[in-house]
């Protein structure tokens, strides 16, 4: 045993052992509250021991109780969703009860508000340097949300949430100040009750064309009690390497001492899709000899040639969507029912929800149970144990979508436009069936009808268990230990099936098939946290934190194919060729240690230094150890007597964070190896090995350091609240998947510690009370952020040669380039248009560049714009009739980023079945030009601004009288109707700027055939008993 | 509860003490003890280095070489790298072999004659390719290194050879071949002109030609002779070839073998053909091209399929690839004949180059009409009469390249040829390559022409080696010379 180990350990056992203020003696705190201006009692604040998870929740009568708290100093907080939360001190004895009432006023200051530590405990917002987001549940109208994803939309300054279609079950993309890695993924960190919790964001096996499922929304809202947003690594530094892009932390509903309470709903809803699809079109005209021309198209009628059309005599025009009626009104339903109730000496929450989702399109629909049983014991005096089960069971069923000719959707944009009378289908009998195309209706396949692609059943069922079992012992006032163990273990079998012969595509789809991936995803975490408190003078005190965390993420797979199913069965037993198995496995592990010191003086004035170091796995043989310093700073300033009193500022606080925190390398990223194969030699399959990965035994985590800092303002009373920061965030040591050379004939990428990638901005939330009457209240919450993204540096390789520029996204239109936003759109554009002959058509006959091309090109090609918002902002009103109605909307604006239109490449470009080709005027000379460059291979045109706003949620609660509540032998009864989806503002010439086939992937952004959103209006009845 | 909670407050009270101490020290302990158990994390899935080096594993080193070298010719229909079209197919797809009946660009860019270098599919196959010949320069330097006569090195160098062969005909000239380390580091090669490649190629295979012939390897013999030969007809020098091949029997034949097991064993010809409608056998594409379909030739028979994927271009299959474990040659004896055939007809010897190019008839694979698998194959095509050799040089360089296209079809040898009607020949490319318009009239895809590619590029991606920084492109020319 090292020697500094051994006095260390001395150093426990006199503090275990020795010390005289291990009292174990315990007080009671109970009190009051109720609203300072009506003097009515309170009910639903939530009261709480600062630096504990002691607390408890006031009943209808304003009244709580908390007991057994350690005897001595506590500092106590109560916070309540539009109420200033206050925290005071509180001196609890041995045996006696300390009274501590509140009368709240109504403020939308957050200063005291409570937040979870990433060592479990809790303190007030004061006291920490870098501000951390809250959502509270009281604040979310989940009648207009159909997942968490929507819960987080639009909610928190800097955090962007991209839903990338309409599709029910798909996930969404979340980026919290931006994004951090080129390589690695940048989904933030998902703690739920204190474990780790699994978070990917494309959690399949099976591709549809685009779309996946997020794991992020399998966490059913009514269970949350609040979600918070660490934001960047100056908060997140405690989290260690997985919270680089910060971390989402969701405390799930307790239950509280008192009365039990149910409480029960019911919600209906429907989905339409009210989009404005184009029509598919098709020109016929003649040339110049009269000949016939049954697709007279732009490039067509622009050829210079005898062949060319010079008249454009009809023009045929379908929406297949319309045509073949695919699509029908969805439905929603939900309904779920809860209690919770308890003890000083035990609680419990319990809540199940039942929900099914039918989108507009018929094969895609969603079951989903969540159901949930938290429990809190006392033990003894001083340690309390708290259960916290989650269970879901999903079953998804997923369509065809996005870059897949099969899909809906996609099938009805790549459709086409016929003349199928008798004499037109003479020209044309492969567009036409009978004559009439009655079987495909101008879809993308002729001859079969789009519903014969619902046959292909794709599906993905989820059986995962989130369970934490948490222990707080308190021995002292002074002293807080705290541990936590905990898995998130999810069973996810994604699979298809195809029946035989009833989809005669291919081969393939008419030997019908069947194929099932089994994965396990497990998330394990163990932490062990002590906190001590120690009070120099009343007004100095000093709190010190060591702990530490182990957390294990492992996958396994197993996939099973076969083809050629007998028909009647629809399992791999039924398959008789074909037959194909493979296993994927993954494990990675971390093992942390934490160390946390903070000083307060008077509090007002919090100085905190931490440091948590890390050991991964995952790390390469020559790296061993990450260190991830924090130091924050919180000052109070309108707490100080020599702050001016100026009688518009109620509160002020200003603030300060650095911190850092990462993210390791995936697993066998760093390790050289190879990949078993079968081969066959001389008739015989043998067992075989071919390239894997090239390794790097000098692989260490990415490492995101960030400053920020900004201001807490309190205005008229705490009735306006301002939330300004401003952060500076650098990600060093980027892992670059750097492309190798393929001469080499190795892997085809590897990861190097090479990149510096930049992201900063700025955040400014604003809440207000505008009105505040009996009769009418009015609050307003606008919050805003801007982001900037920049990779500074792809670094130099092993011989100093520096990492060249790579590509991604669809049709490489994606750039990762030293000075350009990540993943920043870089091609050639259409630089000058000049209809020459002003005939309204944009003519190119001998290629781009040539002559007779009435536009030019950038001669090389330069950056088009980022595909992520450079700025967004939401503003939220709120009003308030009485007791009675409650209105609610969201508006969400984006703006600075761009889309790559590739749904416009594909019809009027390579499928010519767009209006810019096949209806080409003088008023969409631009599309002409892009249309024209992008049938020689440029798509630069494509490239269009996506900013847009939406009015994504309105909703109308009605708080129903008591009488009638009573009718239901309920307490209260409140009905909501909501729209979601509701109006979209954009210059974007496609479907909607938000969509993306590239779903949740990193950087890759295109709409591309993606269904668009669609819209819900719900209707919800929620009792209270 | 309270009474029992007091009732047991000494207990408590010591052994909380006891707890902190536990807790604070099991922190300090963690941090002290040997952490490495904790993070082991276990690798199932794949095979370390240390496992598939020495004797013992030449095997599976010998598989691993033919696998990967599956790939790179003839595709594979699984996933990532394995999911890919051969080199047979696209370069099949540029010249005249295959046309797109296809949605996806980066193929029907091939097709067009205007590969991009950004091409994420000619990329794939590149890459592929380089691996191929890197595993086979491996693997055959692990045969010589602990088992130096086993005939199985030599079949191994022969394909390591074919690899740079094939680099050279169907690439641009510049292609360069770099190399991983044992120790893990990379040494990057430089630009190669087609001769250097075919000449690197010819030297390996007279090495596999000297480790087979020592020691009984008749298949490795044959494919190298073969393989000799072809590479230096591209290095234009006929009658070399002829004299190589002399001795390969007519009926010998070399396949890379495909099977339906897993995906990448898949013939990708027939899944990319047959499964997915993508490309369809070529008949007079571009005006220049070989009427494939229109000679009804036992050696190409195919089938009309109606609409490919995009819905309009007409699908013919090919019964050549009738399943996904049809074979696909690389060499054989058919071949050796066509090569000395041409070595005759340089010389103006007609009677040889009669009598090789029937012997070839009569030694070419032939397929079903129907693909059936019970069906039986078509009857060889008939022998060619003394008078219906043509009496120009030109008509007999079109009747042999048209029996080459025939009898080696879709074994990526078409372009190969084209290049050498251009650059051995004297013939412009416009005359020997697809041109004018690239779709028909009235068909959806119909308004671009044909490029004028010859070759295909090297992909960007290459310009991570470092001899092409600073925006060079790797290709040192674009011309069809393999020089």
């Amino acid at each position: 045993m090292r020697g500094w180990f051994r006095h260390f350990l001395k150093g426990a056992m006199v503090v275990a052992f020795a010390t005289p203020a291990f009292a174990q003696s315990t007080g009671t705190v109970s009190g009051h509250v109720t609203d300072r201006q009506s003097l009515r009692p309170l009910g639903n604040v939530q009261v709480r021991i600062v630096g504990s998870n002691r607390g408890a929740v006031t009943d209808d009568s304003g009244s709580y109780r908390i007991a057994n708290v350690p005897a001595g100093a506590v500092q106590l907080a109560a916070q309540r969703l539009g109420y200033a939360p206050q925290s005071r001190p509180v001196t609890v004895t041995s045996g006696g009860t300390a009274n501590a009432d509140f009368a709240m006023a109504t403020a939308v200051a957050t200063l005291d508000a409570i937040t979870v530590t990433a060592t479990g405990q809790t303190e007030r917002k004061r006291e920490n340097g870098a501000p951390t987001a809250t959502i509270d549940s009281g604040s979310l109208n989940k009648a207009a949300m159909s997942t968490l994803s929507d819960a987080l939309s639009s909610r928190v300054a800097g955090v962007v949430v991209q839903t990338a279609a309409g599709e029910t079950g798909a996930g969404s993309r979340i980026r919290i100040r931006g994004s951090n890695s080129i390589s690695l993924s940048n989904d933030p960190l998902l703690i739920i009750d204190g474990i780790r919790a699994d978070n990917t964001s494309q959690s399949s096996a099976q591709g549809t064309g685009g779309q996946l499922p997020s794991r992020f929304n399998d966490i059913n809202p009514e269970e949350i009690e609040n979600i918070e947003i660490i934001k960047g690594p100056a908060a997140a530094a405690l989290y260690g390497t997985a919270a680089a892009n910060g971390v989402i932390q969701i405390t799930t509903k307790k239950g509280r001492a008192g009365k039990t309470r149910w409480d029960a709903f019911a919600e209906t809803g429907s989905l339409t899709d009210v989009n404005d699809y184009p029509l598919n079109l098709r020109a016929y005209g003649h040339t110049a000899a009269g000949g016939l021309v049954t697709n007279c198209n732009l490039s067509r009628r622009t050829s210079g040639l005898a062949s060319a059309c010079v008249t454009v005599d009809s023009t045929a025009s379908n929406d297949p969507l319309k045509a073949s009626g695919i699509e029908s009104t969805g439905n929603r339903r939900l309904t779920g029912l809860s209690t919770a109730g308890g003890s000083d000496a035990a609680t419990y929450f319990v809540s199940g929800e039942y929900q099914r989702e039918q989108n507009v399109i018929a094969v895609n629909a969603e079951q989903r149970l969540n159901l949930r049983t938290n429990l809190r014991s006392q033990l003894t005096k001083t340690i309390d144990l708290q259960l916290a089960v989650g269970y879901v069971n999903s079953d998804l069923r997923r369509p065809q979508n996005d870059n897949n000719s099969f899909g809906v959707v996609s099938g009805s944009l790549l459709g086409r436009a016929a003349d199928c009378t008798k004499v037109g289908a003479a020209l044309h009998p492969g567009l036409c069936s009978n004559g009439t195309d009655t079987s495909s209706h101008g879809y993308f396949n002729p001859g079969l009808s789009p519903n014969d692609f619902f046959n292909i059943n794709t599906r993905q069922v989820v059986q995962r268990l989130v369970s934490s079992l948490a222990s707080n012992w308190t021995p002292a006032s002074w002293l807080a230990v705290n541990g936590t163990i905990g898995a998130d273990i999810d069973h996810r079998n994604d699979n298809e099936t195809l029946p035989p012969t009833v989809l005669q595509v291919d081969q393939n789809t008419a030997d019908g098939y069947r194929s099932v991936n089994r994965a396990i995803i497990s998330n394990y975490t163990s932490a062990l946290n002590a906190s001590a408190t120690y009070e120099y003078t009343p007004k100095f005190k000093f709190v010190s934190t060591i702990g530490t965390q182990y957390t294990d993420v492992a996958f396994t797979r197993t996939d099973a194919f076969g083809a050629k199913l007998l028909a009647g069965t629809n399992s791999l037993a039924g398959t008789t060729a074909r037959f194909a198995v493979s296993e994927t496995n993954s494990d990675v592990r971390t093992l942390g240690f934490i160390g946390r010191q903070q000083v307060a003086w008077a509090d007002k004035l919090f100085l905190t230094g931490a440091v948590r170091t890390d050991r991964n796995s995952a790390f390469g043989v020559n790296f061993q150890r990450v260190y991830y310093p924090s130091l924050s700073a919180s000052w109070v300033v309108s707490d100080d007597g020599n702050f001016p009193k100026i009688s518009a500022i109620s509160s002020l606080r200003l603030r300060a964070a650095s911190g850092s925190s990462g993210q390791n390398p995936g697993y066998l990223s760093a390790e050289q190896y190879y990949t078993p194969v079968a081969v066959t030699v001389q008739g015989t399959d043998v067992p075989a090995f071919t390239v894997g990965g090239t390794g790097n035994p000098n692989l260490k985590p990415e490492k995101s350091n960030e400053i920020e800092g900004g201001f807490d303002l309190g205005l008229f009373r705490d009735r306006v609240n301002v939330e300004y920061t401003h952060y500076n965030k650098f990600t060093k040591d980027a892992l670059v998947n750097v492309n190798l050379a393929p001469s080499l004939g190795s892997a085809t990428n590897r990861f190097l510690n090479l990149g510096q990638v930049h992201n900063y901005g700025d955040e400014l939330v604003v809440r207000a009370s505008l009105l505040d009457r009996d009769a009418v209240k009015f609050d307003l919450t606008v919050n805003g952020s801007w982001t900037q993204n920049r990779l500074d540096n792809l670094g130099v390789d092993d011989n100093n040669v520096p990492i060249p520029q790579f590509t991604g996204g669809f049709d490489d239109t994606q750039i990762f380039k030293n000075g350009l936003p990540l993943g920043g759109y870089f091609i050639r554009g259409i630089k000058s248009i000049d209809d020459a002959n002003k005939d309204g058509l944009i003519a190119c006959p001998n290629g781009v560049g040539e002559t007779g091309c009435e536009f030019t090109m950038d001669s090389v090609a330069n950056f088009k714009g980022t595909p992520f918002p450079t700025v967004e902002f939401n503003i939220s009103p709120s009003l308030s009739l009485g007791k009675y109605v409650r209105m609610t909307a969201t508006l969400d604006h984006r703006g600075g980023q761009k889309i790559y239109n590739l749904t416009g490449v594909y019809r009027n470009a390579i499928f010519l079945n767009g209006s810019s080709v096949q209806a080409p005027n003088a008023g969409n000379l631009e599309q002409q030009a892009a249309a024209q460059a992008a049938a020689s291979g440029f798509n630069g045109g494509y490239i269009e601004d996506a900013s847009f706003t939406k009015l994504r949620e309105v909703t109308v609660s009605f708080m129903l009288p008591q009488r009638v509540a009573a009718r239901a032998h309920a307490g209260s009864a409140t009905l909501t109707f909501a729209g979601r989806n509701l109006k979209t503002w954009s210059n974007y010439s496609g479907l909607d700027p938000e969509l993306n086939a590239g779903a949740q992937s990193n950087f890759t952004t295109a709409d591309f055939l993606t269904a668009p959103q669609v819209r819900y209006f719900t209707a919800r009845l929620a009792l209270g008993f | 509860m309270n009474t029992h909670m007091n009732n047991h407050m000494p207990h408590f009270k010591y052994a909380g003490r006891a707890v902190i101490a536990v807790a604070l020290s099991g922190v300090v302990g963690l941090a002290a003890c040997n952490q490495d158990k904790f993070l082991v994390a276990p690798t199932p899935d794949v095979v370390l280095p240390k496992d598939i080096s020495g004797a013992a594993a030449l095997p599976s080193a010998y598989a691993a070489a033919i696998g990967d070298f599956q790939v790179a010719y003839a595709g594979g229909y699984g996933t990532g790298l394995d999911n890919n079209e051969g080199l047979a197919q696209m370069s099949g797809l540029l010249a005249d072999e295959l046309v797109n009946a296809e949605t996806f660009n980066t193929r029907i860019e091939v097709d067009r004659r205007a590969t991009r270098v950004i091409n994420a599919t000619t990329l794939q196959t590149f890459q592929d390719m380089q691996r191929a010949r890197a595993t086979a320069d491996l693997v055959a330097s692990r045969f010589r290194q602990f088992d130096a006569k086993n005939p199985q090195g030599a079949e191994i160098q022969a394909l390591a050879a074919y690899a740079y062969m094939l680099l050279a005909e169907d690439y641009c000239n510049g292609v360069p071949t770099s190399k991983v380390n044992d120790d893990g580091t990379f040494t990057f090669g430089e630009q190669q002109s087609g001769q250097q490649l075919l000449n690197a190629a010819v030297a390996k295979f007279d090495s596999a030609i000297a480790i087979a012939s020592a020691n009984g390897g008749g298949a490795a013999l044959n494919l190298a002779r073969v393989g000799k030969g072809r590479a230096l007809l591209d290095l234009n020098k006929p009658a070399e070839a002829a004299t190589a091949v002399a001795a390969v029997p007519s009926a010998f034949v070399y396949n890379i073998e495909h099977d339906e097991n897993t995906g990448r064993q898949n013939n990708a010809i027939f899944s990319f053909n047959f499964v997915e409608s993508r490309f369809s056998v070529g008949d007079r594409e571009g005006t220049n091209g070989l009427p494939f379909v229109s000679l009804n030739d036992p050696r190409v028979p195919t089938i009309d399929a109606g609409p490919g994927f995009d819905g309009e271009t007409e699908l013919f299959l090919t019964t050549k690839y009738g399943d996904r474990k049809s074979p696909t040659p690389l060499a054989g004896g058919a071949e050796a004949r066509l090569i000395q055939a041409e070595a005759a007809m340089r010389v103006s010897d007609l009677t040889t180059f009669r009598t090789m190019l029937n012997d070839s008839r009569a030694n070419s694979t032939t397929y079903s009409a129907d693909g059936g698998a019970t069906s039986s194959p078509l009857p060889p095509p008939a022998a060619i009469a003394a008078n219906a050799i043509p009496a120009t040089a030109a008509a007999q360089q079109d009747l042999l390249f048209q029996e080459r296209g025939l009898s080696l079809f879709l074994t990526s040898h078409r372009l190969g040829d084209m290049r050498r009607l251009v650059w051995q020949y004297g013939r412009s490319a416009e005359s020997v390559f697809p041109k004018g318009p690239y779709e028909p009239d009235n068909t959806s895809k119909a308004g671009t022409n044909f490029g004028t590619d010859v070759n295909l590029p090297i992909p960007d991606q290459e310009k991570n080696n470092p001899q092409f920084l600073n925006g060079a492109s790797a290709c040192t020319n674009r011309s069809a010379a393999m020089t």
